[in-house]
This record gives C-alpha cells, structure tokens and sequence, in this order.
C-alpha cells in the first residue's frame, strides 16, 4: 500500500515535559491522520499543547511516547519537506525581507532565488520591501514575511502556528482568502493551529477540537461546505455553534469567537 | 596710662618672638629618600641617619617631628614628590637630582653623601665576554638615564667605544637579571648585588672599584629653596645630623657595624664585603662639597645635556650651597677632618 | 528619549560641549599661577601645545606613533582573533566550554602587570614579549564577548536553522555570528581600547620605542609635558580609533535602527 505525499499521521502519541524535576504530561495518546492535501485546523485552549503537537511534527521535539509518521516514515528530525510558521515571526533581524525569505533556498542560483522571492512577497502583498529589515515591519507584516519564507521552500506540507494571529480584522479575511488560494494553487496539506473558530471553519476541511491537561483530542468535526464559503451561511453558523459547545462545557467564561 | 603702655610693649614683644619662633620651627620636617628596595630602609648615609635617630635626637628638644618617606620609585619618584611640595629635603642619586634641577625643581644642594657608589659588569658564561672591549656588539643591560648609564658611557669610552657601538636595552632590577638568566642580554651593568653571580649563572666583567671617582655615582642631600628661606637654622642642623652619620661611616672601626645597617636594605653582606674592600671609607663618605663634588656634578650636567636627558643646563656652582656645611662642620669641629 | 526632544537640546548640547573645555583648559592653564597645582607636575596647555609641536616637528612623536600603533595592530589582530576563535568554540561546545572556559578565567586572574617579566624570560626581549602582552590584553574582552554572544543567540534562530537544515559553516556564518555580531563588535572594541592601553605597559620593559616609551621616558627624566603629550597621544588616537570602529559598527547593525530608537 502507498501513502501520498503529504500525509502526516500521529499514533497513540503521549508527550510529557520535565517541570521541577516532575514529569508533566502535556499530550495524551492522540490519534489523528492528517491526508494529503487536507486543510485542517486544531483549536483549543491556551496552553493545551498545540504548539508541542506542531513541533512534534515538524521534528524539533522527538522525546515522545507513540508515532509521528510522515509519508509513512517515522519522523526524525525536521525536513524541507515541511515548512514551518511559527507562532513568533522568528525572522532573522539582520537579514532583509528577501534574504529572510529565501532563508531556505540557500541551494538555488541568484536569479531563480530572486524569482521565487518576489513571487512569494507578491502572495503575502509585500512585493516593496524586499530590502527592508524586519524591525521596520509591523507584526503582521511580519508574519505574512514569515508565512512568504515557509512556503519559498515548496513543503508538501504547511505547518502554521496561528499565522494570521497578528493580523487586524480586515488583513485577516484577506489573508485567509489568500491561504486558501494557495492552498488550492500549491495543492499541498496546512495545518494550522488557531483560535479564531471562524477562521478554521472558513478554512479546514476538518477542525480538531483539543482540552487540555492533559492535551487530548476532544473531537473532530468535519466541515463538508463549498468552497469558498459563507460567513453567514446556517450552515456554516451551525457547525461554529457545535465547535463552541465544545468549550461551554469546560470553560467557564466562554469567549465569543476566539478561544 | 604708663603701666598701660609698658604692658602693650612687653606683650607685643612676647608675641612678636612667638610669633617669631613659629615662624622659625616647623612642625615636621619632610623628609625623602630612596627606598627602591622595598625594604623600609634608605641607603649609606641615610641608613645610619635612620638606624642612629639622628635627625630625632637632633629636634627632640624642639618638638620638631621628622617624618621620612622612602620612594620606591627612586630618583624619579622624589623629583615627583619635590615638585609636588611633599618633600622639605630629600635625599637623591646625582644624575636624578640634575634631572630634577634641570626640569625646574628649585632646590639647593647641601651636602655629598657617598662619592663611592660602584657599579659592575656582570656576562652571561657563554657571551664570551671577559673585559670591556668584549662588550661590542653585544647586548647589555641598563636602567636608561641614571648614574650608571653614565658610567656606561665613560667605561666604554675608555676603550674607544661609544654606545652606538653596543645595543642597549633598558631593563632594570630583577628584569635585567631574568634577562640576562635567559639569554635575552648578553651584559648587564648594575650595582654591588649580584645574586646571578653568586649562583654561577653570571660572570664578572668589570667593577669600578678601583676606578677614579668620576666613575662612581654620588648620592645628594637637597632642601627646597623655600624649606631653606624659612628655616635656614633648621636646615644647618639637618646637615649636622648628616654629617655626624658620615663621619661615623668614614672610620674603619666601624665597618662591620656598616655593614650590618647596609644589610637592612635588603643588600646581601658578602656583596657588601667585596664592594667596600680596599676602598677609602673616609673618601667614599666624604660630605664636603668640594672642588671635586663640583667638577663631577658639572660633568653630570654636560653628559646629561649631550646624551639629551636634560633640556637645558644649570649652573652647578649657584646650585651648591655650601653655607650649612661649613657652619655645621666647624660646629662640630670637623672642618679639617676630610680635607 | 524622542527626537524633538533631542533636537530641542542639541543647540545648548554643542555649547555646553564647548564651554565645559574651554573652562577646564582655563582653569588648567591658570592652575600653576594660581597654586594649585605645581607646573612642573601639570604641564599647562599651552606648554603642552610647545612640546607636542616641538615632538611633532623633530619627527619623534611621528615615529614613536607609528612604532606604538604597529604594535598595538599586530597584537590585536593575534590577540582578537585568537580570542574570537576561542569564543566560538567554547560557544559551540558545551564540552570546550566546560573545559577551557574555566582556565581562561582562572588565567585572567594574573594582574596585567606581572605578565611582562614573565614574557621577557619567555621570550627574551625585543618585539614578541610586546606583542604577546598586547595580544594579551586583546584576547579576553573578545574571548568573554564572543562566547556570549554566540551563547546568546536565541534559541529560537538555532531551531529555525534546524529546520532549513543549515549545518557546519552555513549555519556559523549564516546564523550563529550574525546573531553573535553586537556582543562580537562590543568585543572589537574593548579589545581594541585595551590593545591600546597595554601598549604603555608594554612599552615598560626592554624598550626604546613607542608612546609609551616616551611617557616613561619623560618620567624618568622628570619632563613631565613627555608624559602628558603621551597621555594626550593616546586619548586622541584612541578617539579616533573608537571613532572608526563606530562608523563601521552603524554600517553592519542598520538593522538595529529602530530597536534603539523604538520602544526606549
Ligand atoms: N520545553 C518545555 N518544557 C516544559 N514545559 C513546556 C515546554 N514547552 C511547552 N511546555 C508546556 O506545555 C504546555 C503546552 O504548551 P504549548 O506551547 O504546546 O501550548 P499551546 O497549546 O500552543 O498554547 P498557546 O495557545 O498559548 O500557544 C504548556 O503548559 C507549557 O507550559
Ligand atoms: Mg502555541
């Protein structure tokens, strides 16, 4: 049997930290398959371990308990075959915007790297500043950099960790119409980690519902809508009210969109 | 009325010779000298004026304090301290105490100490050195613009050298003496201590003991120019401690007792022991300033000038103030003692 | 401090940087008239100014320069690089920083001044004793510098390295001393400064040469203006240096700009 491309899965995944000596379980046996080409988005709570699971992912934490497979193969480090945005910017402040962005295209001839720069800064709308510094960005600017430096690197699959965080409302929608552009353009899988309900809904083919303490997967809603979707559709107002019922449950001072 | 005035007289004229008498005593005298050492303990003359309380049993009467400072700086040092106006007297080697005079210190010299001061050449075993001729080409040691340089100069001199025929590298103390323990000199030319000789790793070159005296550094007895306007009584007596040291160094019979004041220095006795045999105590700790004393410090001045360690000359006879001397001499009737 | 507020002072800043001189010059010039201080141990400036042009037109003080700045060039270069390989090392070697980091500390500990008769046994006299010494003073404001700054460098740029596969010397040159060049340059600098400082100090022993010579020199010959002209030498030489090392600092930190100007 073969596995696409771009298909990640985690099998009875349990991950525990170190704090004052004590081991401190952050994830407990997850189970999820992640197909190539999904979109899928994770939301849940601060601190629930939805960062941990990305980095699991991508190949930075590999102290765990159960699997983490990529195209089948176990997960051992990170690889270019994974693009990362992380939840800080993590741009290198003495680099340009276009030296950050060809950050992972060391092995390509100037032109070609000039070339793939420019059309990924004119994705992110920020073809005039190829030689600004990221100190003269602002922190959704910033962001849209780093979501420009992750897919320069043509991954199979997108990690995002709440990329558009820093975005105002407005730059938001926009780039959630664009991350679904180029999601449909590159055809590669996203996962992203999110507290905008709406923003996973618009966006995933499925939402992954996580609680914390430990971190387990609550439950896992598929979002079977037409693309490209309606805000104000019932149906997509349907399937955003059984996500927050969700967190009723255990929150005690539900927010109303964000989690 | 005229008890009135009788009384304003006669308490005027007490406070006019209190005040007079103020005017004449200082609280402290300040004195200076080389303590290079780092033993708190000066050299020669001084030594037996520190060893003997000379100067305390001269002021004890008067209430006078005597306070000494030893610099371990050396001549450069005390030059530092007179301008600075720490210093009433202070006591020097002769190329510092014309460096200092030269450099406008307004000081008078008042008394010689120790016309005697030798200095050696010591080689290292394999430089192949064994008399002055050998010296040239070869690497020696000196501690620039002192007396020894000076002497350098004369004893190269006197076989046709001069300093260019050499290469001088100006080191002094126990750098000179790791130095040459290593190779790096071939020759140091320094004082009457030489513990690399006395453990093998150095030979003797040449000393000059046996040399006339112009090839043997002097020590000075200075005063301020303003301590001497104040105070000239004071610095009479001053002077006549001095001497009272010098005359007791001058007499053979009291050599070993020499020797063990010198040793407080930190000078090893056997070195002592070879410097002071066969000399003229009585010529080495001649006070008096004399046509010689005169002859050598105008020397002093000419070579200092030429060799560019000075800016400009002085007169050595106005600088030479014989005037205590002479007084504290006949008052402790020694005045033909040295002559 | 915002920037209206700077330009708003900067006009009573340049008189205060010229009066506050201007005063100190007068009052040193009117110390000796007045007392305070005896002539012949504070040169007045403008017997100071006598000797400086004097030095400079006997061709000394030019010589004795360029004497000073070729050590002091040549035992940076060995002392600085020297330290910043060794800071990069310990940086990157939890092992090498376990074992070397603490002789380097513990050899730091010797005071500056005994270091150069032993040199002088070590080495004999002449020009490598001075230029180790210098090297000496170079290396431990460079070797503390650049260890830090490279132990410095967030961990979160090493994971970003990690994932974009960046290894051996791309990830040195690409990340790790960029991210390490502030501290580095921090290092540069008090290196050099140091460098500059040991010169005198090497300048003590076995010699007849240099800046250093000369103030040491003019002490022992009790001409004190040699050593306040050799003071004023190595201020402005010093100045200048600083100076240099600022311009080129701008240059490569323009990505800081705004983090000095921002938030503080
Ligand atoms: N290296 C670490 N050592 C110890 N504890 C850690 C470490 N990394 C994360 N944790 C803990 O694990 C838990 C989950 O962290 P994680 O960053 O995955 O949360 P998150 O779901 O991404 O939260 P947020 O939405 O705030 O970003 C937190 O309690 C955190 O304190
Ligand atoms: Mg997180």
């Amino acid at each position: 049997m073969s596995i696409e491309k771009g298909t990640l899965e985690i099998k009875a995944l349990s991950k525990s930290f170190i704090v004052d000596g004590n081991p401190l379980q952050i994830l407990n046996n997850i189970n999820i398959v992640f197909p190539a080409g999904a979109f899928i988005s994770i939301v849940g709570s601060s601190g629930c371990g939805k960062t941990t699971l990305l980095r699991i992912m991508l190949g930075l934490e590999t102290q765990y308990e159960g699997d983490a497979l990529i195209d089948g193969e176990k997960i051992v480090g990170p690889g270019l075959n994974r693009g990362i945005v992380f939840q800080d910017h993590r741009l290198l402040p003495w680099l340009t915007v276009g030296e950050n962005v060809a950050f992972g295209l060391e092995k390509l001839k100037r032109k070609e790297k000039k070339l793939i720069v420019d059309e990924h800064l004119k994705l992110v709308g920020l073809s005039g500043f190829v030689s600004a510094y990221p100190s003269q960005l602002s922190g959704g600017m910033a962001q849209r950099v780093a979501i420009a430096r992750a897919l320069a690197s043509k991954p199979e699959i997108l990690l995002m960790d709440e990329p558009l965080g820093a975005l105002d409302a407005l730059t938001r929608m926009y780039m959630q119409k664009e991350l679904e552009r180029i999601w449909l353009f590159e055809k590669i899988s996203m996962i992203m980690v999110t507290h905008d309900v709406e923003e996973a809904i618009y966006l995933s083919d499925k939402v992954v519902i996580m609680s914390s303490r430990p971190g387990i997967i609550k439950k896992i809603i598929d979002v079977p809508l037409p693309r490209p979707r309606d805000r104000a559709s019932s149906a997509f107002m349907q399937i955003k009210a059984e996500i927050l019922k969700e967190f009723h449950l255990e929150t005690e001072y539900p927010f109303a969109y964000a989690i | 009325m005229k008890k009135w005035i009788r009384f304003l007289t006669i308490a005027g004229l007490v406070s006019m010779t209190v005040a007079a008498q103020a005017a004449n005593k200082p609280a402290v005298i300040r004195v200076g000298a080389v303590g290079s050492s780092g033993k708190p303990f000066a050299g020669g003359i001084n030594g037996i004026v520190q060893d003997q309380g000379l100067l305390q049993q001269e002021f004890k009467n008067d209430g006078i304090q005597i306070q000494l400072t030893l610099y371990k700086g050396a001549g450069p040092a005390v030059n530092e301290a007179l301008a600075a106006g720490k210093l009433d007297i202070a006591s020097i080697g002769d190329l510092p105490c014309v460096i200092g005079r030269a450099g406008g210190l307004k000081t008078r010299y008042i008394l010689g100490r120790d016309n005697g001061v030798n200095s050696y050449i010591i080689a290292a075993p394999q430089a192949n050195i064994h008399s002055l001729r050998d010296l040239k080409g070869k690497r020696i040691s000196v501690s620039k613009g002192t007396k020894t340089h000076l002497t350098l100069n004369r004893l190269l001199a006197q076989v046709g050298l001069t300093e260019r025929d050499v290469k001088l590298v100006n080191l002094s103390g126990a750098d000179a003496s790791a130095a040459l323990a290593t190779g790096s000199v071939d020759a140091i030319i320094g004082g009457a201590d030489r513990p690399l000789v006395q453990q093998g790793l150095a030979v003797d070159v040449y000393d000059t003991r046996k040399d006339p005296i112009q090839n043997k550094g002097r020590g000075a007895l200075l005063v301020t120019e303003e301590f001497a306007k104040k105070y000239p009584d004071i610095v009479k007596r001053v002077v006549k401690a001095h001497i009272r040291a010098a005359y007791w160094a001058s007499q053979e019979k009291n050599k070993e007792a020499l020797y063990a004041v010198e040793t407080k220095t930190g000078s090893s006795r056997q070195s002592l022991v070879v410097d002071l045999a066969g000399q003229n105590l009585k010529e080495k700790y001649n006070p008096t300033l004399n046509a010689s004393s005169v002859a050598s410090f105008k020397d002093i001045v000419d070579f200092a000038f030429r060799s560019k360690l000075i800016r400009q000359k002085f007169d050595v006879d106005q600088w030479f103030d014989k005037s205590y001397s002479e007084v504290a001499l006949k008052e402790l009737g020694l005045e033909n003692y040295w002559k | 401090m915002s920037k209206s507020f700077i330009k708003h002072f900067q006009w009573k800043d340049k008189l205060l940087a010229l009066i506050v001189p201007l005063l100190l010059l007068i009052l040193w010039q009117s110390a000796g008239p007045l007392q305070l201080v005896s002539e012949l141990i504070l040169t007045p400036p403008l017997t100071l100014f006598h000797t400086l042009a004097d030095l400079v037109g006997s061709g000394e003080l030019t010589d004795n320069i360029i004497v000073s700045l070729q050590r002091v060039v040549i035992g940076f270069l060995v002392g600085a690089s020297s330290g910043f390989i060794l800071g990069i090392v310990m940086g990157l070697s939890p092992f090498l920083k376990r074992t070397l980091l603490p002789l380097v500390k513990s050899v730091q500990q010797v005071p500056e001044y005994a270091w150069m008769p032993l040199l002088i046994i070590l080495f004999s006299v002449g020009e490598l004793p001075k230029i180790i010494f210098i090297a000496i003073g170079a290396f431990y404001p460079m070797v503390f510098n650049t260890f830090q700054g490279i132990s410095g460098v967030p961990k979160n740029y090493h994971e970003l390295a990690n994932v974009y596969n960046y290894k051996n010397y791309r990830y040195l040159t690409k990340v790790i001393i960029p991210g390490a060049l502030p501290s580095i340059f921090t290092g540069i600098r008090l290196s050099l400064g140091l460098s500059w400082m040991f010169v005198v100090g090497a300048e003590l022993f076995g010699c007849d040469s240099g800046i250093g010579y000369m103030m040491i020199w003019g002490r022992q010959m009790f001409q004190i203006d040699l050593v306040m002209s050799g003071l004023v030498v190595i201020g402005a030489i010093g100045f200048v240096l600083n100076f240099i090392l600022e311009i080129i600092e701008k240059r490569l930190f323009s990505w800081r700009r705004s983090f000095e100007g921002g938030i503080a």
